[in-house]
């Protein structure tokens, strides 16, 4: 039976109204302290396993590799040929020397004698071949020929003949030569003996001292490695925050669209959440970017070898890298404000993945950020031409391009201690500050959606608490 | 023993999403969470869940505020579903179990027993994306359970499901409440209510419109429903003049009524019988509680049949309109 007697019910206002608000640190400290890891390991695997990062990995591997053997086999291809020049001379003796084999000893002179063969081959004909050389010119049978005569006042005169470009490596050698040997003649005739002559050519004792050197207590080519190391490590930073940056954002936005983030923000707290993420796809860059050097040095480094089998005794005139004058300060350096970078960077893009819905509007919200650091990057690039220069002294300090700029400054400028130890200070504040202010973006960021993701609203967000 | 949600209010950029709402949910019982969209539910669930904070007022688990209960104890299906879709079931499971604090020796031998019971062993290996609609389901449900929450927040966990999973998910919640886990949900099934909870609220724009125990609930709307049908007389207008009687459907076959306190249904029964007809039907029963919630959150009730036909004459026709007045 039913009862009609209206009931009382416990659902009224609560007789004392407190109002509490009480500190997050609580369930912080309570939160399960594995779950950083757990996270970066997820967001770790996740990135390795894709077929985008096997394929991209290899594909670039293989490039870079392919491009290392490139000038090895260049080399080896054009060490075996040999430049035929055929000499008609109507000049007589030059300096009281054969032209032919002036030109001969000139062509030649920096050739290892002993084992490589001429780059030149120089013979001589005479002057009722010339239609005949012309001839063989045209048909490629025959690379350069050169007629030399006088003039009335006696100077040497030249004619050069060749079926490939006058702009050519070819042209420019035999030219310098000429104008060698043109040089060495006027000097005899005016009465140089010619026991000074064949001294003229010798280099002269040259024994520079750089004080930027003096300063860094670096030889010439450990200052080189530093330079490379700063180059290679400014693009470096640049390819893997922005390529790994966006995957920071998509992820965030990813778990986003797909709804995921619902379940994954009452299991987790929104710092641990962007720090795993920024971690994980971190350490996934670091990953690709290892394989990849390690493929391109072991492949530089087999060029040595290499090429002494292929092309014996070699030599090269470019300044040879030594892997062991890499210094392992500078490769630390670069280790360091790698990681602060990516941190840095990482807290930004996510903030900003936070707060798009949809996966499509990911790069469009990003925008400013990469302007941002395609900015430093080109600071940096121009930081290597002048890395004492007030501003990017000034720059150095700024957070957003410490880790390009400061590279760069330890790599070709001066810096002390001092300055660095300052600019890790200043990038460790700024993240600890930018890791709190996305974090708070993320946690209001991640549940909101449909809403359009601009700079304004990431502040808004930011101070909302 | 209790969730106690005392006083909480919480405002976004322009819109008070939750005001002054206090409940109290008793360990260990299934407890009803309803209300129309957008009145605030699934902002008062994410306060419960510590992923937003009140501005106002507290929420505590047996004395203790949310935000200082460790994550295990906590276990959320949310309205929107969604896993990694390119994670295996197993992988994903395992990770969620574990970022909620259970060890990982303990999640496998969890997982075993609930895929069991799902029937979905043979998915074990299988990518999310690769499972049926209905499976997704499933996984989305253990993602919420197998870390033994305590306390279990589900919002409509039923939809989308088909009649023989939504049975092996009310097994499931049975299960769990037999175990002592505290549970709350959130349905537009109202059926679904009355067959799992002992008590419940419904709010509407924020606030608490109904709330308590389910039957005592159904007793305080101070209602009194009767049927009646009679075989000769489908309109049965002379029930308009005894006063405390209000019609609430007309319909082919049968007229439903409200009584006032001081109407008794035996007084209907006696008028019915001189009336000359014989009495097809006479029930008592209570408002259902789809009736309840309609009429609390639109203020209105649903009229669920047209009116059979026309008025006889134009007395009862003045009468009718008379009392619908």
């Amino acid at each position: 039976m039913l009862s009609l007697k209206p009931r009382k019910k416990e659902t009224g206002p609560i007789e004392a109204e407190t109002t509490v608000m009480y500190a997050r640190s609580g369930s912080a400290a309570q939160q399960n302290r594995r779950n950083i890891p757990l996270i970066v390991g997820r967001e770790y695997k996740a990135r390795v396993k894709k077929r985008s990062f096997v394929i991209s990995t290899i594909a670039i591997t293989l490039i870079l590799v392919a491009g290392a053997f490139v000038p090895t086999i260049i080399e080896a291809l054009s060490v075996n040929s040999q430049s035929k020049v055929v000499v008609i001379n109507t000049a007589g003796a030059t300096a009281g020397q054969d032209v032919t084999v002036a030109l001969d000893n000139i062509l030649n002179q920096s050739r290892d004698k002993t084992t490589r063969k001429k780059d030149f081959e120089v013979t001589s004909a005479q002057p009722g071949e010339k239609a005949a050389l012309r001839q063989r010119v045209h048909d490629d049978k025959l690379d350069v020929l050169v007629t030399v005569g006088r003039n009335a006042a006696g100077d040497l005169t030249f004619d050069y003949y060749t079926n490939a470009s006058t702009a050519g490596v070819q042209t420019s050698r035999v030219s310098a030569a000429i104008s060698q040997l043109n040089f060495t003649d006027k000097l005899a005739r005016s009465g140089v003996p010619q026991s000074q002559l064949a001294s003229l050519y010798t280099p002269p004792e040259l024994k520079a001292t750089s004080t930027a050197e003096e300063a860094t207590g670096r030889t010439p080519t450990e200052t080189l490695a530093a330079y490379f190391v700063a180059f290679a490590g400014v693009v470096l930073i640049y390819i893997v925050v922005t390529q790994y940056g966006v995957m920071v954002a998509q992820g965030a936005a990813e778990e986003k669209s797909n709804r995921i983030m619902e379940i994954m923000i009452n299991a987790a707290t929104p710092f641990q959440l962007m720090i795993g993420k920024i971690v994980g796809i971190g350490l996934s860059g670091v990953t690709q970017m290892s394989i990849v050097l390690v493929a391109a040095s072991a492949a530089l480094l087999a060029q040595a070898p290499l090429k002494s089998v292929l092309v014996a005794n070699s030599t090269s005139n470019a300044p040879s890298l030594d892997i062991a004058s890499l210094s392992l300060g500078m490769l630390l350096m670069l280790g360091i404000y790698f990681v602060l970078g990516f941190l840095l960077y990482g807290a930004l893009y996510a903030a900003v993945g936070s707060l798009v819905s949809r996966q499509e509007d990911v790069q469009s919200a990003l925008g400013p950020l990469t302007i941002l650091l395609l900015v430093s990057y080109m600071l940096g690039i121009f930081g290597l031409q002048a890395p004492d220069s007030s501003w990017v002294v000034a720059l150095s300090f700024f957070p957003f391009s410490t880790p390009i700029l400061m590279l760069t400054r330890i790599g070709v400028g001066t810096v002390s201690t001092w300055e660095v130890l300052l600019s890790l200070v200043i990038m460790v504040v700024s993240i600890a500050i930018m890791l709190a202010i996305a974090t708070r973006v993320y946690r209001a960021g991640v549940l909101m959606y449909g809403q359009k993701a601009d700079i304004g609203k990431l502040f808004k967000l930011a101070r909302s608490k | 023993m209790s969730l106690k949600i005392e006083n909480i209010s919480k405002a976004f950029a322009n819109v008070q999403a939750v005001r002054g709402l206090s409940m109290e949910v008793q360990q260990g019982e299934i407890f009803g969470f309803l209300g129309p969209n957008g009145a605030g539910k699934t902002t008062t669930i994410r306060q419960i869940l510590d992923i937003i904070r009140p501005d106002t007022g507290q929420i505590t688990w047996n004395g203790v505020p949310v935000s200082e209960i460790p994550r295990q104890a906590w276990g959320y299906l949310p309205e929107e579903r969604g896993l990694y879709p390119k994670m295996t079931v197993e992988d994903q499971l395992f990770f969620l179990a574990q970022l909620y604090g259970m060890p990982k020796k303990q999640v496998g031998k969890e997982l075993d027993q609930w895929l069991q019971r799902f029937q979905i062993e043979v998915n074990r290996k299988k990518r999310i994306e690769e499972l049926s609609k209905g499976n997704q389901q499933k996984v989305q449900f253990l993602a919420a359970v197998l870390h033994d929450p305590e306390i279990l927040i589900m919002d409509e966990p039923f939809t989308g499901l088909d009649p023989v999973n939504v049975n092996l998910l009310k097994e499931a919640f049975l299960e769990l409440h037999r175990r002592g886990k505290t549970i709350i949900f959130s349905t537009h099934q109202m059926e679904t209510v009355e067959e799992l909870c002992q008590n419940l609220v419904i709010i509407n724009k924020g606030q608490i419109v109904v709330g308590g125990n389910l039957r005592e609930i159904k007793r305080s709307t101070g209602k009194m429903v009767v049927r009646l049908a009679l075989d000769n007389d489908p309109e049965l207008l002379w029930l308009d003049r005894i006063p405390g009687v209000t019609i609430t459907k007309r319909r082919q076959d049968y007229v439903e009524m409200n009584l006032a306190p001081d109407v008794t249904p035996e007084q209907i029964l006696q008028a019915a019988s001189h009336q000359g007809g014989h009495i097809l039907r006479f029930e008592l029963a209570e408002p259902s509680l789809n009736e309840i919630f309609i009429e609390r959150v639109s203020g209105t009730s649903m009229p669920d049949a047209p009116l059979t036909s026309q008025p006889v004459n134009v007395i009862n026709q003045g009468a009718y309109d008379h009392a619908k007045s």
